[in-house]
């Protein structure tokens, strides 16, 4: 994916035009967070603040550990049967999918949603060897059909507006004729389906890899990345670094956290915790299952006074919370990561020079008030702007 | 030039063009250390021209690698230092955090005030209904066997888990007296998926399902309409209370089942125009047949 986030002011200014798009941000972001207070505190006020401070504990723990608990994950995931693959950067992950690709004769692939994937531009990659690459997640599904790139790190995709239907409808000859989303959602449920789409592979991200077990965990609402980690043969899966986590009590905190954060669900409908290929007598399950473990500028990240941002779950809160987002959605940030998030993480992996203008975000306190892992990502962006 | 000298010259040049043609291939190579003279190094620099007269003693060189050199530098050994790249750079960092207190120093908080089995099971019910999870207590095995097949409806096939994983003793019997087939996993055309659970989480309304022999992930997948089987006695307070657990047996049943999945309501999707869509690629609907 290029790199435009230079071009924030125009972009956001065409944004900031698009009534569509501004309704359809605010009816996405509006009130996201009444929901997130109420379900981080449904058991109380206590509990929640308690249940906050052992996800960001545990992310921090787990950070300052990073070296060990990445080794410690890599020999429990090989003992659990998954193959773990390291890359430093996008080219040498890709080239390690195209060489699972070719290994296993794979001509068809299904995707979760997996931010990584989009920051390393595996899609294309793929297409350009001649596989075809179906994504699974609703919102990506219209979005890959209309060759755009996401909007919002979680499922909630702002950007994918009732009329966005449309185009599929004119390149797919059976699809419904309803403007209505269930049609639609009923129509992808019907083409993506294990019956008519027969993938090889899957690829999904990972929220989270337990280091003590070699647990990959995945979190989806939509069903979807059981779909690709359960059907297709082949199961691989794009993890950052950053995303080991060292004990199942640290996972049981997070796994909560960050729903009640993102979407105002007390859990996701769906967290599978995954621990390798199917065992011999299983009716069902991929019979391989590869871990890449991305680098892609995060131990850089690791070594500099911004080490807090690897701490992130990516939760989308703060996108909710941000007044900028608020009016001018993510494709205005130009790169993969939009919202204040997008604003530290953006410079930080791809460079200062294609950093969001410093103004945007260093005035804001709005996302700070209580993030899942104590983050002050605002606070951030105005350090790391230039 | 002595004649000698230039003698010696061409016995170099041509023992060198030798010896790159037995490093051509791994067969050339072993065949011209077969070849070779026998391992007497007296002999051979008599005999032998150049470098082929040390022939015998480089005979022990390392094999061949399986890779070329060009291919190996796309991948396989250029992993391994990948991954020491990395773990180098992190190592040299200065450590982040170092504030955080050790795990040992950890601690939880329960969720609710109450724990007893009626408490968690009026709470799993209260929790399961907001997600839009339908319970149905029964007092026994017969209501419990009625409920289901009223869920069923007239369906002749279902996905099911292996009955010694549904705690339900007179399920099979149920299911060879009304005719009712267990489908094949991949089979998409089934309506309802029917499954046992390893434990209901009381705070979420969530039910966690192991995967193992007998007990197929299709069957809370595919279907759209998925049926869980679930006695009280298996609610817990919430996800850490059923990891506690797991930690007591050594987390070894945990990590045995290949995926366990936490299921939390029914599939649902709002990305297209925000609003909220039930059954995207999961089930429509979830019930859960509650016995005591």
């Amino acid at each position: 994916m290029n790199v435009e986030s230079n071009s924030f002011i125009p972009l956001a200014g065409i944004a900031i035009g698009n009534a569509d798009l501004q309704a359809a941000v605010r009816k996405g972001t509006g009130n996201a967070h009444t929901r997130r207070l109420a379900a981080m505190y449904q058991s109380g006020t206590a509990h929640g603040d308690a249940m906050r401070a052992l996800a960001a504990e545990a992310k921090r723990r787990a950070l300052r550990k990073l070296p060990e608990l990445l080794e410690l994950a890599e020999k429990r995931l090989t003992e659990n049967g998954v193959i773990v693959l390291w890359a430093e950067d996008g080219d040498e992950a890709r080239r390690h999918v195209s060489e699972i690709v070719k290994r296993h004769a794979v001509s068809k692939v299904t995707k979760a949603k997996s931010m990584l994937s989009e920051e390393i531009a595996l899609n294309p990659h793929l297409e350009s060897e001649g596989v075809t690459v179906v994504e699974t997640d609703l919102g990506e599904y219209i979005i890959k059909i209309n060759h755009e790139h996401p909007s919002h790190i979680i499922a909630r995709d702002p950007q994918v507006q009732s009329q966005y239907p449309r185009p599929v409808r004119r390149k797919t000859r059976d699809a419904p004729t309803d403007d209505a989303g269930g049609e639609m959602v009923a129509f992808a449920r019907k083409k993506l389906r294990p019956g008519t789409c027969r993938p090889d592979m899957g690829i999904s991200g990972g929220n989270f890899i337990i280091a003590e077990t070699g647990t990959l965990a995945l979190v989806t609402n939509e069903g979807n990345g059981r779909l690709c980690t359960s059907m297709p043969r082949v199961h691989v899966a794009l993890v950052g670094i950053e995303k080991v986590i060292e004990t199942v009590e640290d996972y049981a905190a997070l796994t909560q956290v960050l729903p009640r954060s993102g979407t105002g669900q007390l859990m996701p409908v769906y967290t599978s915790m995954i621990h390798g290929p199917r065992k011999s007598d299983d009716s069902d399950g991929p019979e391989h299952v590869y871990v890449i473990l991305v680098d892609n500028g995060r131990s850089k990240i690791y070594a500099t006074k911004y080490a807090e941002v690897l701490s992130c779950i990516r939760c989308g809160a703060c996108q909710n919370a941000c007044p900028v987002y608020r009016s001018t959605g993510g494709h205005a940030y130009g790169w993969v990561y939009g919202g204040p998030i997008g604003a530290v993480l953006t410079p930080l992996l791809v460079g200062l020079d294609n950093a969001v203008p410093r103004l945007t975000h260093r005035a804001c306190a709005a996302p700070a008030t209580g993030l899942p892992c104590g983050h002050r990502p605002a606070a951030h962006a105005a350090r790391s702007a230039p | 030039m002595t004649l000698p000298s230039l003698a010696k010259a061409a016995a170099w040049s041509l023992g060198l063009k030798a010896w790159a043609i037995g490093n051509w291939s791994p067969r050339l190579f072993r065949l011209g250390g077969r070849a070779a003279p026998p391992r007497s190094a007296a002999v051979q620099e008599r005999i032998c021209p150049g470098p082929l007269a040390g022939w015998t003693k480089y005979r022990d060189f390392p094999p061949f690698a399986p890779k070329s050199f060009h291919e190996s530098g796309q991948s396989g050994s250029a992993n391994v230092s990948s991954k020491d790249a990395i773990l180098k750079r992190l190592r040299a960092a200065q450590t982040p955090f170092t504030d955080v207190p050790p795990l040992s120093e950890r601690k939880r908080m329960t969720p609710l005030a109450d724990s007893s089995p009626a408490a968690l099971r009026a709470r799993f019910i209260a929790e399961a209904e907001k997600v839009g999870v339908k319970t149905w207590p029964c007092a026994g095995e017969e209501a419990a066997l009625e409920q289901l097949l009223t869920l069923i409806g007239t369906d002749t096939r279902v996905m099911a888990w292996e009955s010694a994983h549904i705690p339900l003793a007179g399920l099979s019997r149920m299911f060879e007296e009304r005719g009712i087939e267990r489908s094949a996993v991949r089979d998409t055309d089934v309506r309802v998926g029917i499954t046992g659970a390893d434990a209901g989480l009381a705070t979420t309304g969530s039910l966690v399902l192991p995967t193992g022999a007998g007990k197929a992930r299709a069957s809370s997948l595919l279907p759209p309409v998925h049926v869980v089987v679930l006695r009280e006695s298996q609610i817990v307070a919430d996800l850490e209370a059923w990891f506690e657990r797991q930690r007591q047996a050594g987390l070894d049943t945990f990590r045995a089942s290949a995926n366990t999945v936490v299921i939390t309501g029914g599939s649902r999707t709002a990305d297209i125009g925000q609003e909220l869509i039930m059954g995207a690629h999961g089930p429509v609907e979830v019930h859960v047949v509650l016995l005591p």
